[in-house]
């Protein structure tokens, strides 16, 4: 901590307890850090860590992850030999520091007291999982020695049963007493915690009660952008094409499974750019998943081959031709028009272009085939132009739908804690109704069609929006 | 790209769009400081100019191509002049055609009144099933084209906004549809006031006067109840009535051969600029709330408001952890990663010693796109490629090849069968294929076949 006085009177909580008591995983919840070290051996944290809850730069509170105390009996008979004054206890702890802070021997305690002597409140961390022991009171000794504001966390790390007796044992030593699962805590849960770090210390009510406003509003973006990225994938997999010009008279099966294998990778990899980013915006750096990929059917796929010449498909060129030979025509009947000084009313400027548009255009469907063979400097001038995409199967947007909502689901749920892989099975889509099943139908359907697109991707991501939202209030 | 009233330009949906998947690749931790930091110093009241504030802050318009001598605000102003000039000509063309100042009543409605209003029809419908979200295609020929084309920063085709692109076209072909009509207008009111034209009708059909009479009183009920001067009588009709043969048109009366213009005046400016100039408004202002509604929402716009508008909240510790276990190297120490595509390897005599060996070319995509990833992150010094030197290089590969970055150094190794040489045609056909990868400094190594 920085020493002007601005920064002494922000909240900081060191997070202190024994060795492998889950401290670190608190952290790790309470910051979003999936970076914090987790290690199933004991001391596995060897320094104090600080997370800064910053917004826009300014530090509203801190959490201090510290190394868990290893030889509180021998501290405290220190601190009762060396203290026999009640009011001078904290002095006494102070003074334990400083006569000890170079000592390998009382290193981890110089440590996770060092920012509570500083001004830092406590959160003290146990197993609920073990039994309470008459040799965890010594280090709850200390920590009301210190006279610094506390609370302590009962984090039952493999089960509960022995949560009711520890909060039996640390009522005595805490004027708060709460669970915390560190690996399973629904975010309302970690907020609340928060407030309630905010009501050790009047000072502290305000920066908290502010902090947690912003991790709700924080919380409402990143929901709001990981629907935007899964409409956007759902989108994406709806109008996906690839193609390929084959000349005339090349094999077309090699393009064909060139542009299916190029059309699978594009969307697998689409999917995993977006699964990527959802984790990313919900602050997870390197997390470990397995998912199957989609399962793609060739024949979903829809598959087209477009004649085309001189890069026109066929419409296009009759067009062409029609418009061309309706302007030579014309032209010809202006000629005819003036010639009869306009007695013909301009009559031979219609029918000459009317003519000319039709004889072109009756020239073009007749002749292209033939001139479609024809090679400028050895490049056909046309032949087909095969495509994959996109998929007609109506089932194929509720799977992308289906697999990026479970996807959400779990890392919204999940704590910066758990270190277990995200292991992602087959989604299933029964939380939707039928009414919503039919509505989003009727968009995918709109989106395939290219019909009003701009409606149909922001009622996708509306109702995209509302079911990540709910994830939360669920 | 102009901004008029605040309303986005077309250019301004392709820089978005450029902008947006660029950032797709960028992190977002740096794109919430990045995003807050313009939101912090944007005083724009709503959504369409926060955005239009970002974008020039993160993408700002290429002056060159905004400079540029022909853009869309020149193209658009060529073509309006040339509508206009177009109708004056196109009408005095049929006006002066006459070497008897005769003028064809049926005719000048068919040519300047009928067919415009046709035309009008079919664009409305047009508007309309765009308006629909159907976006009805673009005659080829259609002058708003030549515009749109300097509209269009590149021919990159966006597709989400076709209705935009359809609109933008509308609008330009109904003003310069006006502008024609406009100038159909000036100059027959010009060369009405220095000729004295006969407006006579006439038709190989066996028209009456009472049909012709009904007919015009048909067209002129728009205006007749207020405007009788523009309205024809029935002997107007009577008089003027003309055939082919007839040369003498003394027994016309000089004032029935002038009585038509104020009723071809009104017909012209009602059923051609009339409808003209609904559907340019029509068109302009569904260009202008569809413009507004695409750049809102365009993929990842409403995301770049959310940054701009919330607070950058970081709990995260700012310094590296301390962790004392072991760094497991990821990468051998020479830095190689190789990559067997196809399985051949499994064919060559030759081992390769490296740390990290890849699979590629023999399952799904899916697997692919894991070897790519691994590379990717690998990041290696060395990429080898053991590929089937007897295979030609195939589209497959340089698509999987396509997404690898970070590589500084990439060799092919060419396994060969066994027995068998590297023919020549091979070897250049990957020289040309090493040559088109994306990966800088890559060399062919001609690996023996067992």
């Amino acid at each position: 901590m920085s020493g002007s006085k601005e920064e002494e009177q922000l909240p900081s909580f060191a997070v202190v307890g024994r060795p492998n008591k889950g401290k670190s995983s608190i952290v790790a919840t309470l910051a979003r850090d999936d970076s914090v070290h987790i290690a199933a051996r004991s001391g596995s944290t060897r320094a104090t860590r600080r997370f800064p809850l910053q917004v826009d730069g300014t530090t509203l509170y801190e959490l201090i992850d510290t190394p868990g105390m290893q030889r509180a009996r021998q501290m405290l008979a220190w601190l009762k030999a060396n203290c026999s004054d009640a009011a001078a206890r904290p002095a006494a702890v102070k003074r334990f520091l400083d006569e000890h802070s170079g000592d390998e021997q009382f290193a981890d305690e110089c440590l996770a007291l060092k920012p509570i002597v500083d001004g830092a409140g406590i959160i003290y961390v146990v197993d609920g999982s073990v039994p309470f022991g008459a040799d965890y009171e010594a280090e709850m000794e200390i920590l009301r020695w210190t006279g610094r504001p506390s609370l302590a966390l009962v984090n039952p790390i493999e089960n509960s049963e022995y949560v009711e007796q520890w909060s039996a044992g640390l009522g005595q030593y805490f004027q708060t007493v709460r669970v915390f699962d560190a690996h399973r805590a629904e975010y309302s849960k970690q907020l609340d915690l928060l407030t309630l770090f905010g009501h050790l210390d009047p000072e502290w009510q305000q920066p908290l009660h502010r902090a947690v406003e912003l991790l709700e509003a924080d919380r409402y973006r990143q929901h709001q952008e990981a629907a935007e990225i899964i409409a956007d994938l759902i989108y994406e997999g709806l109008t996906y094409t690839v193609d390929q010009a084959v000349p005339d008279g090349a094999p077309e099966e090699p393009v064909r499974k060139v542009l299916f294998a190029r059309y699978q990778r594009a969307l697998i990899k689409r999917e995993r750019e977006s699964r990527n980013r959802v984790e990313e915006l919900f602050y997870y750096r390197d997390l470990d998943k397995s998912e199957q990929g989609i399962d793609f059917a060739e024949e979903d796929l829809f598959h087209q081959e477009h004649w085309y010449l001189w890069g026109l498909n066929r419409r296009q060129l009759l067009l062409a031709a029609g418009a061309a030979g309706g302007v030579a025509g014309g032209g010809a009947g202006v000629v005819v028009d003036g010639m009869t000084g306009g007695l013909l009313g301009g009559l031979a400027t219609i029918a000459g272009g009317i003519g000319g548009a039709v004889a072109s255009t009756r020239s073009a469907i007749k002749y292209s085939d033939d001139i479609a063979r024809w090679s400028v400097s050895g490049i056909p001038t046309g032949g087909n132009r095969l495509s994959y995409g996109p998929s007609r199967n109506a089932n194929f947007p509720f799977v992308i739908l289906g697999r990026a909502m479970q996807h959400h689901r779990l890392i919204s749920q999940r704590t910066h804690a758990v270190r277990a892989p995200l292991t992602l099975t087959e989604p299933a889509l029964d939380w939707l109704g039928e009414k919503e099943r039919r509505q989003l139908a009727r968009i995918f359907d709109a989106i395939r069609n290219n019909k009003r697109l701009t409606e149909q991707r922001g009622e996708l991501k509306q109702l995209i929006q509302s079911w990540c939202i709910a994830v939360d209030e669920a | 790209m102009p901004t008029r009233g605040g309303i986005p330009a077309l250019g301004h949906l392709y820089r978005l769009d450029e902008q947006l998947q660029s950032d797709r690749s960028r992190k977002l931790d740096d794109l919430r400081e990045r995003d807050h930091a313009i939101g912090k110093a944007c005083a724009a009241g709503d959504d369409t100019h926060c955005l239009l504030y970002w974008l020039d802050e993160v993408n700002a318009p290429d002056n060159e191509k905004a400079t540029a001598w022909l853009n869309e605000s020149h193209a658009a102003l060529i073509m309006r002049l040339f509508a206009f000039f177009i109708g004056l000509v196109a009408m005095s063309g049929f006006l002066l055609a006459s070497d008897r100042a005769l003028v064809n009543v049926f005719l000048l409605l068919l040519l300047f009144v009928f067919l415009p209003l046709l035309t009008s029809l079919i664009a409305g419908w047009a508007i309309f099933r765009s308006l629909r979200g159907s976006p009805a295609p673009v005659f080829p020929l259609n002058p708003a084209r030549f515009v749109a084309r300097y509209a269009l920063p590149d021919w990159r085709h966006l597709k989400q906004n076709s209705t935009v692109v359809r609109l933008l076209l509308f609008k330009y072909s109904q003003e310069f549809g006006v502008l024609f009509a406009v100038g159909v207008l000036i100059s027959f009111l010009g060369l009405l006031a220095f000729n004295d034209f006969s407006f006579v009708w006439g038709s190989t059909f066996a028209f009456s006067d009472a049909l012709v009479t009904r007919f015009s009183s048909v067209l002129a009920l728009p205006w007749s109840a207020y405007l009788s001067s523009a309205t024809v009588s029935p002997e107007i009709i009577t008089d003027t009535r003309y055939h082919a043969t007839q040369l003498d048109l003394g027994q016309m009366s000089a004032d029935s051969r002038r009585a038509w213009w104020p009723f071809l005046f009104m017909c012209l400016a009602v059923y051609s600029l009339l409808p003209r100039l609904l559907l340019w408004l029509i068109s302009r202002r569904s260009y202008r709330r569809e413009m507004g509604r695409a750049f809102l929402s365009t993929p990842g716009a409403s995301s770049v408001l959310a940054r701009m508008q919330t607070p950058v909240v970081s709990t995260q510790a700012e310094d590296e952890d301390h962790v004392d276990a072991e760094v497991q190297a990821l990468v051998c120490e020479a830095g190689t990663v190789l990559l067997d595509w196809a399985g051949a390897m499994t064919l060559a005599d030759v081992v390769i010693e490296v740390e990290h060996r890849l699979q590629a070319g023999l399952g799904s995509p899916a697997d692919d796109l894991d070897a790519i990833e691994a590379i990717n992150r690998l990041q290696p010094a060395h990429l080898m490629i053991a590929v089937k030197a007897w295979e030609p290089p195939m589209a497959d590969l340089a698509d999987v090849l396509a997404d690898i970055h970070g590589v500084s150094r990439c060799s092919l190794q060419l396994v060969s069968l066994r027995g068998r040489e590297l023919g020549e045609s091979s070897l250049r056909d990957w020289q040309a294929f090493a040559r088109a990868l994306p990966i800088p400094n890559t060399e062919l190594v001609p690996l023996g076949g067992q």
